[in-house]
């Protein structure tokens, strides 16, 4: 009997569970879950922040430097072994490209975390006037963003709100460039209207004005082809901004965020967390061959300017020292190595900088608009005075009307100005599409390599593969590809 | 009666056949030499007989030409003629197919005979196969149904085991390994310590593990003391190993001609310069590899009485790789006891405690990086040292010195795995049990890195260390009672039982830069800069219920139903729950009467199980939306200050539920000719439904891939399997043991109406079936007018355009082969004579593709890093048209077959695997050591691989950064007293 007590009580403690569900239900450690995120202005400026951060990933580190520059006159690659790198400058690649993929990748965050903040609830705990600013700075960036992607792409597929509807997570392609580009205006028409023309809190230093909003909104219309609208944006810019005397305040981390010259800044910092410890864009641009990770000869980026770019350089012009190595530690280099983005703190020491990536400042506003006053047969005589500027600071001889350039020709100096003037900013592929030469200037500089620029790749790359095999709504990529 | 009557026929025929009578005498051992106690040995067709005594002796009087029988419980019977002989020693094989053997199925045991699930036992001894390697690796072609790979050949380096096909897409197709009831894996136990292995594999079996069977469940059980004399057991084995397949790499003159002949712009080097004018050339694959060294000795005692007993193993492994620096250590030691308590109650504990450390080359599968590629791939010009003495830098197709990455590199993973479990059973009425066993498991795991800034390009110029630290925990409770009992010919066997298990595991990391050389990881406070620094925790759950009745009418009739029910922390409230059911029926045709005179035919038993299995072996808290915080994705600069981030890293999928894998079996066991040629066959059918998928989603939301219950997935095969005794004579024995498996795996449907994922799965096809471009030789001279066509010059690779749209893009991708061999299996042969053993273990694979990645950078113009030799005296040149390998040009478009069926081979292969011979000291020598047994043996592992494959070893294929195979030449001794 004894036993039969011992063995029941025995079988009760072992058979009787407690509450299976409590047992089950497991909440995450690491992560924080929708319920209790996003509460707070302080929690929403986060979300703010990671749109932000998507600029690092898109403009930071190579990607729209190999996107943006290789395959124009102005950067190859030295490092050929490299096939993504060679079929950039060749024009062989296909829409497998691994920085095709990331691009666009990171674009899309970017815009996610700005619809984040765009669909804020209205009850948000805060004040209208800090909602307000918060989804004016994130419609900024998402026309930053989607800008990044059509002038890239082409027709994009447009997500407008944050939230996720399964049955509808495919999204076609929009109809006409126009849907993107009316997208981008309207955003940054919005958060030009809104935004401070400056942050008065030294801690907010970095983030979207509206001198930056009209400054973008320019670009945007003249690469859309409204020199009248881009105008128009600039004219708001215009006489707010001065140009530094000395080229290397532009670049240097001792000037970040003066807003005397620079309008937009893309921020880093040498924060000490390995990683993050600036735009590595000293590493890339650097000298080549002078020991170390750069031994081999290509330079640690493995990319540098063509001799082409270098020539284009009359003697006299400031820039052609103020922005170039011809040699770098008793190293000589050939092609020149670029200045822009050498950071006296750090030297040649690679992965380290403090430097900004400067996105937008005055001396390219200056001639855009003298860009679209040629567009747009302004005789006002101002699209001399704009260039002049820019060309007085490096020292050259002005351009006037005595000159007596045709439109077209104009245009031609323009062009050429850009190139000596804001050469690896990350620009040239979309001026060249936007003058129509890319496929001009590639031969121009790359006589006798044999390079086909097929007439489709001289306007838009490619929809990412993997972008394409994801999304059902996506059945056609651009022609040509 | 019957023991009259052998009386009477034995005095009868000592009596009337007296007169011509001799005496033969011997000894009956097994196949280990060990005298076998109560062999029956009685003269064919007569009754007379004897039994061998505690030493394995009989002594028998016989006629000229009498036959003698030998036979023995779980042994095969063995026939001898009386030719005159003094002396008959005898050897016995065991029979694998023995019918009265205790088969460990989950939470119990079972007859043999009663299985109606498709079971297969792995004998221990043929795991002896594999010296060099993990009991993963053991396993390969052991069992029909069970593919091995062996992934990875560094020391310590990893299997993957797939049991019939496989059924998932992202969550995982590995079985569920359980080590005495605790689940494990194939590197926590030394093989010597293991008493039986039982592979699970159809839905009847597995079902019982309901939750993680269906993948199919490994049953590991661990050696126990046995009442009786006290056992001591030792073994010693080691040797050496060698590169096998050392890849031929053009010369430091060949490549200097390649790249001159070329007009490739590259200024020489003055190091290269001066290598080039002594005419030597840097063999890198030498530089960085020596002979590898093994060695393995494992010491055992077991014994007790009838109240307890106990087993105290002790395993020491220790492997030094082919390639410089990289090793594996490992010591184990369990000790489980059993005892008991009273009558009606008894228990025991298992305890394994293991230490291992791993020293690991860069294994950075990213091109350029690796230590293999680099050796493969650095230019044969530079030297190892630079003229100033220090490690040469400034590679053109690799990031740093592979020398100095295997000297410098200092990169280790230290683990410390404990598992301890005890268990109580009672018996508190007759035919009723009741059982309670609890278990956990501790693991500790601690990664060490320290990158020397002299390595070269790669590593960043000031050194880097990092440590990870990681603790998992891990417990279980599972509790059953067992009914079992007989009525008339009813036999019935139910048991029920409830479980519940919870894990836990955290980790963090750690990272400074700026180290020092001499201090690194011990002292991270020394660096100069610090991080990122990480930390992270998840926890899991899982409790469930589940029954088991086994029904048999009169040892001819057999059912087993089967049915769990498990709740997962994974899934949302309403989705936790998973039922899985299963039915098996066998038929024993050989106990009808009809079969009786059928006495050539020892067994045919018919069975058949039907049942659905789940999968949950995707990480947690995936059904949640969550928010990450920080870091580099995240965090922003404002004014030089750093800004934390945060966003939606997942849409969350409250629907998510239970994998669901619906499996039949249909099988014929058979045994013939007193079980000489015995085995099964089997055709399985599995389903697997609302597949854990981590589908990609539309890049625009702005989410990569989101975990959803999608597609159908379908593998049906068939496997053989066939044990022959093909001769047995007393002192010349040869068995034969074939296994074989052919599996078709097919995508049966996807989700919302799509015909392929990604352009990567298919329906209709296998699971990642190649789907790439077709080449199609090179462009010669004549056809400059039609390359021309797709921008390519004559010596480029040609790429057919299946698309027929004059331009080469992804529509021209074509189906090249599936990437799962379509069969697979071993064969073992084991020949005995006298006291000589030898063995040959053969394993097979076919009907696939591999892609071998390095062909890539081998066999193509590797721009400026060097190339195969094959290459440099095949490439297409204008003045030498080859059809095989495109020129060297810059630019040119698919010049290293990359997205190409270029890179793909035929994976077809077949591997002597061990060839062993052993030699076991007689038994009047071993007396003299006071030991039961002793046996030596020299085995050669890897002997030949006959295959097409060109890479270091065809198992480790896929990979651009392999770890080269090896040969291994091992002796070794064992000694039980």
């Amino acid at each position: 009997m004894k036993k039969i007590i011992y063995v029941l009580t025995i079988v009760i403690l072992l058979f009787s569970s407690t509450s299976c569900e409590d047992f089950l239900t497991e909440v995450s450690k690491s992560s924080i879950t929708a319920e209790n995120s996003f509460i707070t202005a302080e929690d929403w400026d986060a979300a703010l922040i990671c749109s932000y951060a998507m600029l690092q990933k898109v403009t930071g580190q190579k990607l729209t430097i190999v996107l943006g520059e290789f395959g124009t006159d102005e950067v190859r690659p030295f490092n050929t072994s490299w096939a993504a790198y060679t079929e950039l400058m060749y024009y062989t690649y296909t829409a497998s490209h691994s920085f095709l993929y990331n691009h666009y990748v990171y674009s899309y965050e970017g815009v996610k975390s700005a619809n984040t903040v765009i669909d804020m609830p209205s009850n948000s705990n805060m004040s209208d006037e800090d909602r307000t600013m918060l989804i004016a700075q994130a419609r900024f960036l998402r026309g930053l963003f989607y800008f990044e992607l059509v002038r890239m792409y082409g027709r994009i597929p447009l997500w407008t709100t944050s939230t996720v509807d399964p049955d509808e997570i495919s999204k076609p392609r929009c109809e006409s460039i126009d849907d993107a580009y009316e997208l981008i205006t309207g955003d940054l028409e919005y958060a030009a209207g809104i935004l401070p023309e400056t942050w008065s809190n030294s801690n907010d230093k970095g983030r979207a004005t509206s001198y930056a909003a009209y400054a973008f909104l320019g670009r945007v219309y003249l690469q859309w082809g409204k020199s009248a609208e881009a105008l128009e944006a600039l004219n708001n810019v215009i006489g707010h901004f001065n140009l530094y005397d000395n080229y290397a305040d532009i670049y240097s981390a001792s000037h970040k965020n003066e807003e005397y010259e620079n309008i937009f800044e893309v921020q880093w910092s040498h924060s000490g967390y390995w990683g993050l410890e600036g735009s590595l864009q000293s590493s890339y641009w650097g000298a080549r061959g002078t020991g170390g990770p750069t031994a081999g000869g290509f330079g640690w980026g493995g990319f540098g300017p063509t001799q082409y770019l270098y020539g284009q350089y009359e003697d006299d012009d400031k820039r052609k020292t103020e922005f170039f190595w011809t040699e770098f530690n008793g190293v000589v280099q050939s092609p020149p190595a670029i200045k822009k983005y050498y950071d006296e703190n750090y030297q040649d020491q690679i992965e380290d900088d403090d430097l900004n990536y400067v996105y937008m400042r005055y001396a390219d506003v200056l001639l855009m608009a003298s860009e679209a006053l040629n567009n747009i047969d302004d005789s006002s005589g101002k699209k001399y005075e704009y260039l002049n500027q820019v060309r007085t600071r490096a020292g050259i001889s002005s351009i006037t009307e005595n000159d007596g350039l045709s439109k077209s020709e104009f245009a031609d100096v323009l062009l050429k100005e850009r190139l000596l003037e804001l050469c690896c900013e990350r620009h040239r592929r979309f001026d060249l599409i936007r003058f129509g030469k890319l496929n001009e200037q590639v031969q121009a500089a790359y006589a006798g390599y044999g390079i086909t620029v097929g007439e489709n790749q001289a306007t838009v790359y490619p929809i990412p593969q993997v972008a394409m095999d994801a999304n059902d709504a996506m059945n056609e990529n651009n022609p040509g590809y | 009666m019957k023991k009259y009557i052998f009386l009477i026929v034995l005095f009868l025929g000592i009596v009337f056949e007296g007169f011509a009578q001799n005496t033969v005498s011997g000894v009956v051992t097994n196949y280990e030499s060990e005298p076998l106690v109560g062999v029956t040995v009685v003269i064919d067709g007569t009754l007379t007989g004897v039994t061998t005594d505690a030493d394995g002796r009989y002594s028998l009087d016989v006629n000229q030409n009498d036959v003698l029988v030998f036979s023995f419980v779980g042994m095969i019977t063995q026939k001898v003629v009386y030719k005159g002989q003094k002396e008959i020693n005898v050897n016995m094989i065991s029979d694998n197919y023995n019918l009265d053997d205790v088969v460990v199925v989950g939470y119990g045991t079972s007859k043999r005979s009663d299985l109606t699930g498709s079971v297969s036992s792995v004998k221990v001894n043929d795991l002896k196969n594999t010296k060099v390697g993990l009991l993963g690796n053991a396993l390969q072609g052991m069992a029909s149904g069970v593919q091995v790979t062996q992934t990875n050949l560094k020391p310590g380096g990893s299997v993957s085991v797939v049991i019939r096909g496989k059924g998932s897409v992202n969550a995982g197709n590995g079985p569920l390994v359980i080590i005495d009831g605790v689940p494990g894996g194939f590197d926590q136990i030394a093989t010597a310590d293991i008493e039986s292995i039982e592979i699970l594999k159809d839905a009847s079996a597995a079902s019982i593990y309901g939750n993680r069977g269906s993948n199919g469940v490994i049953l590991i059980t661990s050696k126990k003391g046995v009442a009786g004399k006290t056992k001591v057991s030792f073994t010693a084995q080691g040797g050496v190993m060698n590169m096998v397949n050392k890849m031929d790499m053009m010369s430091a003159q060949q490549y200097y001609d390649l790249i001159n002949s070329e007009g490739i712009e590259y200024t020489w080097k003055r190091d290269e310069l001066l290598q080039l004018s002594r005419g030597e050339t840097t063999d890198w694959q030498a530089a960085i590899s020596e002979q590898g060294k093994f060695q393995n000795y494992n010491a055992s005692v077991s014994g007790g009485s009838e109240k307890s007993s106990n087993y105290l193993g002790l395993d020491y492994y220790d492997m030094d790789g082919i390639i410089k620096n990289s090793n594996y250590n490992r010591i184990t030691l369990r000790f489980n006891n059993d005892s008991k308590l009273n009558d009606w109650a008894h228990m025991g504990f298992r305890l394994n405690v293991l230490e291992s450390k791993i020293k690991n080359i860069n294994e950075e599968t990213h091109e350029l990086y690796g230590t293999i590629f680099s050796a493969v791939s650095a230019q044969p010009t530079a030297p190892i040292y630079g003229s100033d003495g220090e490690y040469f830098d400034g590679f053109l197709n690799t990031k740093a010195n592979p020398v100095a990455m295997v000297d410098l590199l200092d990169k280790s993973t230290k683990v410390t795995h404990i598992t301890g479990s005890f268990f109580v059973e009672f018996t508190p009425v007759k035919h009723l049990s009741i059982k309670t066993n609890n278990a956990a498991t501790l693991h500790f795991a601690i990664t060490d890195i320290y990158e020397n800034p002299r390595m070269g390009q790669h590593y960043a110029t000031e050194g880097v260390a990092n440590i990870t630290s990681s603790k998992s925990r891990y417990w279980q409770s599972e509790n059953t009672i067992t009914y079992d009992n007989k009525f008339g010919d009813h036999k019935i066997k139910a048991m029920v039982g409830v479980s519940a298990s919870k894990s836990e595991a955290e980790s963090s990391f750690a990272q400074a830069k700026g180290v020092d050389s001499v201090t690194k990881y011990y002292n991270l406070g020394g660096g100069s800069e610090f991080g990122p620094n990480s930390s992270s925790a998840s926890a899991s759950t899982l409790t469930s219920t589940y029954m088991r009745a086994n029904y048999n009418y009169k040892d001819r009739y057999l059912a087993t139903f089967t049915m769990r029910a498990d709740g997962s922390s994974r899934f949302a409230p309403g989705h936790r729950w998973g039922y899985f059911p299963s039915l098996a029926l066998a038929w024993r045709i050989t106990e009808e009467d009809f079969m009786k005179s059928a006495d050539y035919i020892d067994n045919l038993k018919l069975r058949v199980s039907a049942g659905m299995l789940g999968n949950q072996n995707i990480g947690n808290y995936l059904y949640q939306a969550l928010v990450s915080e920080g870091g580099q994705h995240f965090n922003y600069v404002l004014n030089g200050v750093l800004y934390t981030g945060a966003a939606y890293s997942s849409i969350g999928n409250t629907n998510l539920t239970w994998e669901k894998s619906k499996q039949l079996d249909i099988a014929l066991d058979y045994g013939f000719f007193g079980n000489r040629v015995a085995g099964s066959i089997d055709y399985y059918y599995k389903q697997s439904t609302d597949l854990l998928w981590n589908v990609t989603l539309p890049l625009e939301s702005g989410y990569q891939s989101s975990y959803t219950n999608v597609g159908v997935l379908e593998n049906k095969g068939i496997e053989f399997s066939l044990n022959t005794i093909n001769i047995n004579k007393y002192n010349f024995q040869w068995t034969s043991t074939l296994n074989f498996t052919y599996n078709r795996n097919e995508v049966i449907e996807l989700y919302d109406g799509k015909t392929d994922y990604n352009k990567q799965i298919f329906v209709g096809h296998s699971l990642n079936e190649f789907y790439m471009l077709e080449s199609d030789g090179i462009w010669q001279l004549e056809e400059a007018a039609e390359a021309a066509v797709y921008g390519a010059l004559p010596g480029d690779r040609k790429i057919v355009d299946n698309y027929e749209d004059n331009q080469i893009n992804s529509d021209d991708r074509v189906f090249c082969g599936q990437s799962n061999p379509s069969y697979y299996g071993g064969l073992t042969n084991t020949f005995k004579y006298k006291d000589f053993d030898l063995v040959v273990f053969v394993t097979y694979a076919g009907g696939y593709k591999v892609r071998n990645s390095l062909l890539r950078f081998t066999n193509s113009y590797n721009t400026k890093g060097n190339s195969s030799v094959d290459y440099y005296n095949n490439y297409w040149r204008a003045d030498r048209p080859s059809n095989k390998y495109p020129a060297p040009r810059i630019g040119s478009s698919y010049l290293n077959g990359d997205g190409t069926d270029a890179i793909l081979e035929d994976g077809t292969y077949a591997r002597i695997k061990n060839l062993e011979l052993g030699y076991t000291l007689p038994k009047r020598w071993t007396k003299l050591l006071k030991a039961t047994s002793l046996r030596a043996y020299f085995s050669v592992q890897n002997v030949y691989t006959f295959t097409k494959y060109t890479g270091y070893d065809i198992e480790a294929s896929a990979q651009s950064n392999p770890y080269p195979g090896s040969r291994a030449f091992i002796g070794g001794i064992s000694i039980n007293f």
